[in-house]
């Protein structure tokens, strides 16, 4: 089994910062594989989402190369590491309230994080971005967004309740499936799902290579632009394959 | 434009304000403050002098935020200004002042150098009126402050998430400090919370519960607290400043933690409640057998008398661990593996042991024959970064692995459970382990790190521990703990 995978951002037509960052990092040993892919997206309504995204950003990186020193994937337990990853989330939380406070302002992220070891994927979802799962065809939406509809202007509006940096205590939901093979996982910003269709997709599952991946990724992103999409747009693409 | 001065007439000080005829003061205002004496506000009182007058605001004993304020990096006194600050801008409110005439300047506001409370200068002229509101005067301060509190303050939180908006809702901040109970409070509140009822009691009727003894001891604390120190002087003893004068007399009821006041009729039922279980007490005191479970006895395992006889081993359910209401739903009970606080006055035990449990006899300390805290390893705590860490851990050398870990709401509770406040620890931090007789602990990958003697323990590596090793959880915040074998 191999992994192979890539991702896109863009700032998108309208706005001036780019407040997404994408991580994908992946390690196979003996076929035997750890990964984990995400997407940040900075809170727009808030100052300095660009800078939160990115803490939070670092610090999965760091987080994935620690533990790569030391794990032997094919005797660890995922439980204990997913265990682990949870930790660090809120570690990263601390990070970013942190930053908060000393720059006397609200500030936050998304943050939707999928790690897959050995035959097992779990998801860290805070909220709006999101993570899809390629079954067969079917595009399965794999968390829930953390947003609330009120009315505003006569108009019904989603609105984030909740994000990375709202409070020291982070609240996050968590999921986990087994791993099969030919699986497909895309974690995007709500940039890139607004416009999305299940047929966008299809290319993605027979490229064969990173490169290919990425490519794909930012064809698909130019897509979203030509369909009216404003906001700032990431995709990360992780596939599993022989 | 006004001109402030400090006074001393005998051995009282005062801040004097004075003022020319022509001066409006608000005769409303003026008659409120001499006639009430208004929490958070500096008692006032106003005197002729000359062709004008002069307001006298009583400072003694007190010390101007300006030079003070770093006192207020004690969480507890920062708290308690910050609650002083709320109160005083709530009061106006009830005796029709308005808070835009409280005093907002660093050089006039006083606070109480021990315990952090904090009275204002009201200004009592229809002329003046505070450029500064008192959430901005909030601000202010915690801006100044915010910094030098622990890094594990369970102020910063608050701080952050009511006093980020510009005008933010003064009651509900108010409300929110009050959320912050002193160590003694909340430890004793954890040890209540965690401890799941053990079994009934094999011990005489009588026996008062260990935990209900503890309460009672913190409770004759903040008593004996409540009747002690003058103003001036710091109180390093009270939990809280504002316990100080504001502690019970009498026990609250429902207990040290207080409870709603009952409506009469359902007070009615209560007692009527209450007889019945004392009749029914009374009745199973007379017919009580040692050692049979006995549903009116005080729950406790510690506290059987030597003189009790040999009592008839009851079902085994009867002896079934409730688990506590916090715990996952998967928690795995099969296994028997029971979990017994022994809380003694002021060190929390926490002992693990193995097995379904059974009654033993005359010793009520003896599960399955193992003496549970009285003799085998165990860690004994030296210091740590988070109030609440428990004192001693005994460890059963008939259990092969415990998992150590904090408590969360996402995860099964780990066999040796620090509360969730220790947030450096991980949700599955360590592993100790008996292999043969001797004890091993091994870091599994912990985000913020095990130590061992002082050196950072590689992950998932078990290493040996001997008698007098020291164990540190977490790099930055540690909770330390020498090894006893």
């Amino acid at each position: 089994m191999k992994y192979i995978g890539g991702y896109a951002t863009n700032i998108g037509n309208v706005r001036k910062v780019n407040q997404d960052a994408v991580v994908l990092k992946k390690n196979i040993h003996d076929g035997v594989g750890f990964a984990v892919l995400a997407v940040c997206d900075g809170i727009g309504g808030l100052e300095h989402g660009e800078i939160t995204s990115n803490i939070v950003k670092s610090g999965i990186v760091e987080w994935y190369e620690n533990v790569l020193e030391w794990l032997d994937v094919e005797a660890a337990e995922p439980e204990t590491i997913f265990s682990h990853l949870k930790d660090a989330a809120d570690e990263w939380n601390r990070r970013v309230v942190d930053f908060a406070m000393d720059m006397r302002t609200a500030t936050g992220t998304t943050m939707s994080l999928l790690m897959c070891i050995r035959d097992k994927y779990f998801t860290l979802q805070v909220g709006d971005s999101r993570i899809y799962r390629l079954d067969g065809a079917k595009l399965v939406q794999l968390t829930t967004d953390d947003s609330v509809e009120k009315y505003r202007g006569g108009k019904l509006r989603s609105y984030l309740d909740n994000f990375v940096g709202k409070s020291y205590e982070l609240s996050f939901a968590t999921g986990t499936g087994t791993l099969k093979n030919s699986d497909l996982f895309l974690v995007c910003s709500d940039g890139f799902y607004h416009h999305l269709k299940e047929e966008d997709l299809e290319r993605l599952n027979t490229a064969d290579s990173d490169e290919e991946i990425r490519s794909e990724c930012e064809t698909l992103i130019f897509e979203m632009m030509e369909r009216g999409e404003r906001d700032n747009i990431s995709v990360g693409v992780l596939r599993l394959t022989d | 434009m006004y001109k402030f001065e400090n006074v001393t007439q005998g051995m009282s000080s005062y801040l004097s304000l004075k003022l020319e005829a022509k001066d409006k003061p608000d005769s409303l205002y003026v008659g409120m403050m001499g006639n009430n004496h208004i929490k958070g506000l500096l008692p006032m009182s106003k005197q002729w002098e000359n062709q004008g007058f002069v307001l006298m605001y009583q400072i003694t004993g007190l010390s101007p935020l300006s030079v003070s304020i770093q006192n207020l990096v004690d969480e507890r006194r920062f708290v308690n200004f910050l609650k002083g600050i709320c109160d005083a801008s709530m009061e106006c409110g009830e005796y029709l002042l308005n808070p835009g005439k409280l005093l907002l300047d660093e050089k006039y506001v006083y606070i109480k150098p021990g315990t952090g409370e904090v009275e204002f200068a009201y200004i009592p002229l229809e002329d003046f009126e505070n450029e500064v509101t008192v959430q901005m005067f909030i601000k202010q301060v915690i801006h100044k402050l915010i910094h030098s509190l622990a890094p594990d303050s369970r102020l910063k939180p608050i701080l952050y998430e009511y006093t980020f908006e510009e005008n933010f809702d003064i009651k509900r901040f108010r409300a929110s400090l009050d959320t912050i109970k002193s160590d003694a409070e909340k430890a004793n509140a954890d040890a209540i919370n965690s401890a799941p009822d053990t079994r009934a009691s094999m011990a005489a009727p009588a026996a008062a519960a260990p935990i209900q003894q503890a309460a009672q001891a913190v409770q004759a604390v903040l008593q004996n607290v409540s009747a002690q120190v003058p103003v001036s002087a710091p109180d390093l003893s009270s939990p809280f400043g504002d316990k100080v004068t504001e502690a019970p007399t009498e026990k609250k009821k429902g207990g040290l933690f207080g409870k709603r006041e009952k409506e009469p009729k359902e007070k009615k039922e209560k007692e009527k409640k209450k007889d019945k279980k004392k009749k029914g007490a009374a009745e199973a005191a007379d017919f009580a057998v040692p050692g049979i479970d006995n549903p009116f006895a005080a729950k406790s395992v510690y506290e059987a008398p030597k003189a009790a006889a040999p009592a008839p081993a009851p079902a085994a359910e009867a002896f079934a661990p409730k688990i506590p209401d916090n715990t996952p739903k998967n928690y795995d009970t099969s296994g028997g593996h029971t979990v017994i606080l022994q809380q003694e006055s002021d060190v929390i035990s926490q002992v693990i042991s193995g097995g379904t449990g059974s009654s033993s006899g005359e010793d009520a300390t003896q599960i399955d024959g193992m003496d549970i805290g009285l003799s085998g390893a165990y860690l004994e705590l030296i210091e740590s970064a988070v109030p609440g860490a428990m004192g001693r851990i005994d460890i059963d050398m008939g259990k092969s692995s415990l998992l150590i870990g904090r408590i969360s709401s996402d995860e099964n509770k780990p066999d040796i459970a620090f509360p969730r406040e220790f947030t450096r620890i991980g949700r599955q931090h360590a592993r100790m382990e008996n292999r043969g007789g001797e004890l091993y602990l091994t870091d599994l990958g912990s985000v913020n790190h095990t130590l061992l003697n002082g050196q950072t323990m590689s992950p998932n590596q078990a290493y040996k521990l001997t008698d007098g090793a020291e164990i540190s959880f977490t790099i930055s915040h540690p909770v330390r703990y020498r090894v006893h074998m």
